[in-house]
């Protein structure tokens, strides 16, 4: 169980990149949503002690994190958004370093499972060839192999499937949802379709704050009957954008559709849509930046 | 848009930390060079000469300023990721290259610019003293900005910015950096820039070096070598000869590589091989190794040790490249080269047998050298090595300790250094087994990498730290550098004290009698010292760890956080810095150098006065010396007997002693004790009633020396394990005024509001006033010495009796003819070689493995007592003892009555074998030999010139000797090297030249010039006439220069007279030069030769300003076939061209003028030429 309570991070050039974060992961896959800047990656970076917060608690099953940063190491599997290799070091040999930097001493439980790591993630073909010269998504499939080591209870990823084809990442779904029977993942992302795939909770991010949090089903229901669809040409699009609540454009076959959000049909043009998580997610961003303007059109 | 991107690569530059920092640091080093007052006192800090040295200076460290912007404006589209984008885009590979290049050139020279404005600024300030300043002119700094600066940032950007292109490898572009320095290091190690310490005189490069060192340093010294003061404050350096070559070499090479850049550069990308392909394609389950599902293994806890061996494998695995290897085996040539120029051609191109000791003392200094540079560059490449690969985060979030991750990063580059020192080591026993010697000492060799890995390794763990802190790789190389230069040079801002120089204890002279002997106790304690703070560091330096890059803020918010192995490392720290200062300045009297001027000048300005009162004359000494080698302690008893000489009754005596004595008992039974003056070591005695004409008192002392603790700084090496020296004067009392203490530096004389020189001025017509009584005190001198059971102690006189008591050794020694009241005791553990040479007994008491030129040693002493009493009158000894020295000492011989002493490494390790190299043991010898006559039979009046009767003449008698035992070539070629040391000494003197009867004490005059004057002048007079004449002045009572001179004219006729005038009185240059010669073959066989000489001469006055003289004096010419001379005969030549028409019996191949060098001439390569037959 990871309990964050009233986080807050702002970074020395005024941006403030968490503001009073409070959020409650149990086991499992735990998605976290949010727009480029919304704070992700401070959270997760947060969350791995790679840095520290302003102000707020952190705790995993009883540890305080922040306090202990050392202690939550040790259960912690770490996959960064953008991570890179010492160059000319094979796979094997810098799985197995990283397994020693973990903390697992015996030499041959580390082999055993820097083996099983490396053929979970089909590299054990591989396992002598340098690392710095994989292909994008063998390179990812390292990133995981490596955050897998030792036990984690806590498993962060970070934009995990940017850069796997969709077979990749469908394999990838099904390893991580694996994982999350014994352990808290936390997965980050802005690929609504991997929280949707995966998580049976998740949280919106915006502007550093946590702006929705819940089951993705029932944040979809809670749409349910209330999401409005229309075909507009193209040089209809900003009156219409001005002359209704528009959540999301999203272009059909060549045509724009927008999609608005109403307790009733706005318009008889309208049709009824049904909802999905994506739409869940630019619903909670239009409501954020009404007050600025409007980012869907 | 070339511009366009030119300027953007200026503004990237311009914003990054590196450029602020290196910007920062070269203003600052500008600024030190001006304040500092760099270069000779006579030389104005902003003239063409100083300017020029202080841009040739700048533009070495220009060079990894220029590492950091090349490999920065190549590799960064690597680092960053942009390749791909900027490569894609039209942008030309020219313009690319141009523009890519441009940016770093300019950025470099920019940064390069600003140390002229630091010069500048610094030639402003106030405290500079007015005679160091010329009138503010742009011309110097254009011109070095164009000679020097500019083609050599342009050469250093261009190889670095083309092996950075080629290689895109930021560790190959370090190392093209450590082959330009090498390239500088070797060509100063084969000549004798005066840069590199412990050059030679005497050595001479050639014109190879000059054009091979890409600095152009060595060039500007070689042109610039016989240049005086005025010359240097007024002449621009002609940018001609090897300058103009070297710069042409070096311009045509940086273009020469821009072409092979631009023809190898490739927009395709270098690093992107094949990207491996799993075989079943892109499949997460589907393989066997799914059918297993993830097992968790929880960690057993973190093994700090397994985290600390991994990662040293990993840290050292990235070092084995090519790069490292190429690095290797440059230094290896380097490290060969060194020992080569320290040991194999030595002073007077003399060689040396390759002792361990010796090869290490050459390799000591580069070595320290490169293992700076290595960990500048490799310590930045490996500390930010995580956040260049963008490991940072996944390392960082495992639960490794920071302190593993650091102890690993310094253990490779430890691993680095330790590779580089054995690198060194054996290059040093292969040259030792090439020269067949076969004592290779291992464990000397194993202190190498303690005495000189043991501060590099302390460096690498700053150099952490400093990147810790550092903004960026870059910035942190140069704040290190910033920081090694501070460090090393804290005593130019006054922080003289060991304890301010971060890892940079007093250096462990190696001496081969005394081994590390007591440099070795304050050395480890300094390394400790350090050690703990490098401890301490290297904690902060992994509490930051997880935080590189991090904002400063917030760095330094955590060191601030509870630390408690740094705490009780900074408490350690405070514990070994305390006892440090207790040793060094509680046990002892810390002075700084400031204070001993004080001190000194007080003492002067407080007993000037004494110094012309009567006092009585000691006229016997009685003296019994304890040693005590092993503890460094001694006690010095005994009694002076002494007498009122003078006409008047003696009220009182001023009695001066070392104040450093821990007991001092002095008493006279006839005085009372008036006056005790502790801070100068001084005692009045008032005698009751007064010292009557004639009668005789006592003076009895007793004193002992324990110095214990340590000292910071200069060890005190009188009394040591093996090898004491002890000198009266160190020990023993004084009666009056102790002129040694006098300050003898002008600059600091003027500080203290004393008068200019100390030594009295001599007068023209040869009068001197008062005599020092210390220089006519002829005493008789008893002695017992006793000392540690296995050594022999040795004092004036003949050995009377020697005894063991009590475990110890004692040797009563009684001179049996008086001596002048200078003396020392000496005692160590030596091997015995005598030898009867009529009536005297030729000692050499010389370390044991010392044997090899013993024979020669005894063989020269000999000689020399048969040239000095058949030309100069009889020994009076029947002693001559030769006694070896330990390297300490400054001098490399020392002449005492009866005994002399020669340094360890002044002779006894020379290898004599070669009879073609300059006999440097005999000259040694001889020379030392000489001072029995000329210092300790006759003695100068202590007036300037004094150096002329004793050095001079003691000179003369050297080459005499040689002459005897070697044969006229071989004084031929010292006079060659006497020549050269006069030219460069003149050059570089702080201090207007004086005529040469006025020389005080310059070595280049009393020495070198005097060797060819003396020469010339028995060329003139012959030999009998000029020995006739010294012999005449040797029966004056304390003769100076000015008798000497007029003896000497007194067997001269006219011309000659005037002539001895003229090369002992002014400064006189001659310019003879073969100016064409021709020889045809007779009908008679025989050959005409026809000779154009050009000839002239001038006056120099004491800055170097010439005027031209009339010339007209009878020079030798000889014309030889190979090695045989057809004829040499003496010509009258002219001021211009002279021709001269001679016939020789067969075909002449060579003519030279004045072949046996007896005039001064700034360029004799000129004087001969090669001729063929027509």
């Amino acid at each position: 169980m990871l309990t964050i309570s009233r986080l807050s991070k702002t970074y020395g050039n005024g941006v403030r990149a968490l503001d009073r974060v409070d959020l409650t992961i149990g086991r499992g896959l735990f998605g976290l949503l949010g727009p480029n800047g919304a704070g992700k990656s401070t959270l997760m970076r947060t969350i791995a002690a790679l840095q520290e917060p302003d102000a707020g608690t952190i705790v995993l099953d009883g540890l305080d994190v922040l306090a202990e940063p050392q202690e939550l190491r040790r259960r912690l599997g770490y996959l960064p958004q953008d991570f890179g290799v010492y160059p000319g070091i094979s796979a094997a040999l810098l799985l197995d370093h990283i397994a020693v930097l973990k903390g697992i001493g015996d030499k041959r439980a580390r082999r055993e499972q820097v083996h099983a790591l490396l053929e979970l993630t089909n590299l054990y073909s591989v396992r002598h060839k340098a690392v710095s010269t994989f292909s994008g998504g063998m390179r990812q499939r390292f990133g995981i192999a490596q955050a897998l080591l030792g036990a984690p209870s806590l498993i962060i990823v970070d934009e995990p499937t940017a850069g796997l084809d969709p077979e990749e990442r469908n394999r990838f779904h099904n390893l991580l949802s694996e994982i999350g029977e014994s352990a808290v993942v936390l997965l980050s992302t802005h690929i609504v379709e991997d929280v949707s795939d995966l998580c049976p909770r998740m949280a919106i991010l915006a502007g550093g704050r946590v702006v929705r949090e819940g089951e993705p089903a029932r944040l979809i229901a809670e749409l349910q009957g209330k999401l409005w669809r229309k075909t507009v040409p193209k040089s209809a699009v900003e009156s219409d954008c001005a002359s209704h609540d528009v959540i999301a454009t999203r272009l059909f076959g060549g045509q724009t559709q927008i999609y608005v959000l109403a307790d009733g049909r706005p318009e008889p043009e309208f049709e009824p849509a049904s909802p999905d998580l994506e739409d869940v997610y630019f619903s909670v961003l239009s409501s954020l930046s009404q007050r600025e303007e409007k980012i869907a059109c | 848009m070339l511009r366009e991107i030119v300027r953007f690569e200026w503004r990237y530059h311009s914003r990054q930390p590196a450029f602020i920092a290196a910007s920062l640091l070269f203003f600052l080093l500008g600024f030190a060079l001006s304040v500092t007052q760099f270069g000779p006192d006579n030389v104005a800090v902003n003239s063409p000469y100083l300017v020029m040295e202080g841009f040739g200076l700048l533009s070495l460290v220009a060079l990894i300023v220029a590492g950091i912007f090349a490999a920065n404006a190549v590799l960064r589209d690597d680092d960053h990721r942009m390749s791909e984008i900027v490569h894609t885009t039209p942008v030309g590979k020219l313009r690319y290259l141009l523009g890519r290049f441009g940016g770093a050139f300019l950025a470099t020279l920019t940064t390069v610019l600003l140390s002229a404005l630091g010069m500048a600024v610094g030639a402003l300030m106030p405290w500079l003293p007015p005679e160091r300043l010329a009138a503010m002119d742009a011309r110097p700094y254009l011109a070095a900005f164009g000679v020097i600066t500019l083609p050599n940032v342009l050469l250093v950007t261009v190889l670095l910015f083309a092996v950075a292109v080629l290689t895109r490898n930021a560790i190959a572009t370090y190392a093209a950096a450590v082959v330009l320095y090498v390239l500088y290091f070797v060509s100063a190690a084969l000549t004798d820039s005066p840069l590199m310490a412990g050059s030679k005189p005497g050595g001479g490069g050639g014109i190879l070096p000059s054009l091979l060192d890409p600095f152009a340093l060595t060039s500007l010294f070689d042109v610039t070598r016989y240049w005086t003061a005025a010359e240097k404050n007024a002449r621009f350096i002609p940018f001609a000869g090897v300058l103009l070559g070297n710069r042409l070499i070096w311009i045509a090479a940086a273009l020469g590589i821009l072409t092979v850049v631009y023809r190898g550069f490739s927009f395709r990308m270098r690093k992107v091989s094949v990207p491996v392909r799993d075989r079943r394609a892109g499949s997460l389950q589907e393989s066997p190794g799914a059918s297993r599902p993830w097992s968790p293994i929880r960690p057993a806890g973190t093994s700090w040790l397994a985290a600390y061996r991994s990662r040293t494998e990993l840290e050292i695995r990235t070092f084995l490249t090519k790069s490292a290897l190429f690095l290797l085996l440059l230094w290896l040539g380097w490290a060969v080269s060194e020992i080569y120029g320290g040991i194999l051609t030595g002073e007077y191109n003399s060689t040396s047998y390759p002792v361990t000791s010796l090869v290490l003392a050459a390799l000591q200094t580069p070595a320290t050298i490169l293992g700076t540079i290595l960990i500048l560059y490799y310590g930045a490449e490996l500390f930010w090595r995580e956040q260049r690969f963008r490991m940072a985060s996944i390392v960082d979030s495992t639960p490794v300790s920071g302190t593993a991750m650091i102890a690993a990063k310094w253990t490779a580059l430890a691993v680095l250094i330790g590779a580089m020192l054995l690198g060194g080591a054996l290059a040093g026993v292969a040259l030792q087994v090439a020269k067949g010697w076969p004592d290779f000492q291992p464990f000397l060799y194993l202190s190498f990498f303690y005495f000189t890995g043991a501060p590099l390794l302390l460096y690498a763990a700053a150099a952490l730290f400093i990147h810790a802190l550092s903004p960026g790789k870059y910035a942190g190389m140069i704040f290190f550098l910033l920081f090694m230069i501070v460090s090393r040079r804290a005593a130019a801002i006054g922080l003289e004290h060991d304890l301010w120089r971060f890892a940079n204890p007093p250096s462990v002279p190696y001496t081969e009698l005394n081994g590390f002997g007591h440099y070795a106790a304050p050395f480890h304690g300094f390394m400790l010292h350090w050690l703990v703070l490098a401890l301490f560091l290297s904690t902060l330096t992994s509490a930051l760890w997880r935080r590189i890059g991090a904002p400063l803020r917030e760095r330094l918010r955590l060191l601030a956080r509870r630390n408690r192995p740094a705490r009780a490392l900074a408490a350690m720290f405070a514990v070994t810095g305390g006892w440090i200062f207790y040793n060094t300045n509680v046990v002892r009297d810390y002075v700084t150098a400031a204070e001993i001027s004080d001190w000194k000048a007080d003492y002067e300005k407080a007993y000037k006065r004494i110094e012309k009162l009567p006092h009585p004359r000691i006229l016997a000494v009685d003296g019994e010396v304890d040693l005590y080698p092993a503890e460094q302690r001694y006690r010095v008893a005994g009694r002076y007997a002494l007498v009122n000489e003078s006409a008047q009754p003696i009220p009182s005596v001023y009695v001066a002693r070392r104040r450093e004595a821990r007991r001092a008992s002095l008493s006279i039974p006839s005085a009372r004790l008036a006056v005790k003056d502790d801070r100068f070591g001084v005692a009045r005695f008032d005698f009751q009633p007064p010292l009557a004409p004639g009668a005789h008192a006592q003076l009895r002392f007793d004193l002992s020396f324990d110095a214990g603790g340590f000292a910071s700084g200069q060890q005190d090496d009188a009394v040591v394990e093996n090898g004491t020296f002890l000198m009266n004067l160190r020990a023993f009392p004084t009666l009056g005024y102790r002129e040694s203490y006098e300050l003898s530096d002008l600059r600091e004389r003027r500080k203290r509001g004393l008068s200019g020189a100390s030594t009295a001025v001599l007068a023209e017509n040869g009068a001197h006033g008062a005599v020092d009584p210390s220089t006519d005190e002829w005493i008789d001198l008893r002695m017992t010495v006793s000392t540690a059971g296995d050594q022999i102690a040795l004092a004036p006189g003949r050995l009377e009796r020697s005894w063991r008591r009590g475990g110890r050794r004692w040797f009563r020694y009684r001179t049996e003819a008086p001596i002048l009241n200078r003396f020392a005791v000496s005692s160590g553990r030596y091997a015995v070689a005598k030898r009867r040479h009529g009536p005297v007994d030729i000692e050499l008491y010389y370390h044991p493995p010392h044997a090899a030129n013993v024979a020669h040693m005894l063989d020269t002493a000999a000689a020399s007592l048969d040239v000095m009493q058949s030309s100069f009158g009889s020994y009076p000894h029947h002693q001559l003892r030769i006694v070896e020295l330990s390297s300490y000492w400054p001098m490399t011989g020392y002449a005492l009555p009866g005994t002399i002493y020669l340094r360890e490494d002044g002779g006894f390790l020379t290898d004599a074998r070669d009879p073609n190299r300059p006999d440097l043991i005999a000259r040694r010898v001889a020379h030392e030999v000489s001072h029995q006559w000329f210092g300790h039979r006759v003695n100068a009046a202590n007036v300037e010139g004094a150096s002329i009767i004793v050095e001079s003449l003691a000179k003369y008698s050297e080459l005499r000797v040689v002459e005897r035992m070697r044969g006229r070539e071989q004084v031929r070629q010292l006079l060659a090297i006497e020549l050269d040391r006069y030219l460069s000494g003149r050059a570089g003197a702080t201090y207007p030249e004086v005529p040469l009867y006025k020389a005080d004490n310059q070595g280049y005059l009393f020495y070198s010039k005097a060797a060819v004057v003396l020469f010339a002048i028995r060329d003139l007079l012959g030999q009998e006439a000029m020995e006739r004449a010294i012999r005449a002045m040797m029966q004056e009572r304390h003769p100076t220069s000015v008798d000497l001179v007029r003896h000497l004219q007194a067997v001269a006729d006219a011309a000659q007279r005037a002539l001895i005038e003229q090369w002992m009185k002014e400064i006189v240059l001659y310019d003879l030069r073969v100016a064409a010669a021709q020889a045809h073959r007779r009908a008679d066989g025989r050959y005409d030769v026809i000779v154009r000489v050009e000839a002239g001469k001038s006056r120099a006055d004491g800055r170097g300003r010439e005027q031209t003289l009339a010339f007209g004096e009878p020079i030798e010419i000889a014309v030889a076939a190979d090695s045989r001379v057809l004829d040499s005969r003496k010509h009258l030549l002219r001021r211009g061209t002279n021709e001269i028409k001679l016939v020789v019996a067969a075909q002449p191949s060579s003519v030279t003028v004045d072949p046996e060098i007896t005039r001064i001439d700034r360029n004799p390569v000129d004087n001969g030429m090669q001729l063929s037959a027509r």
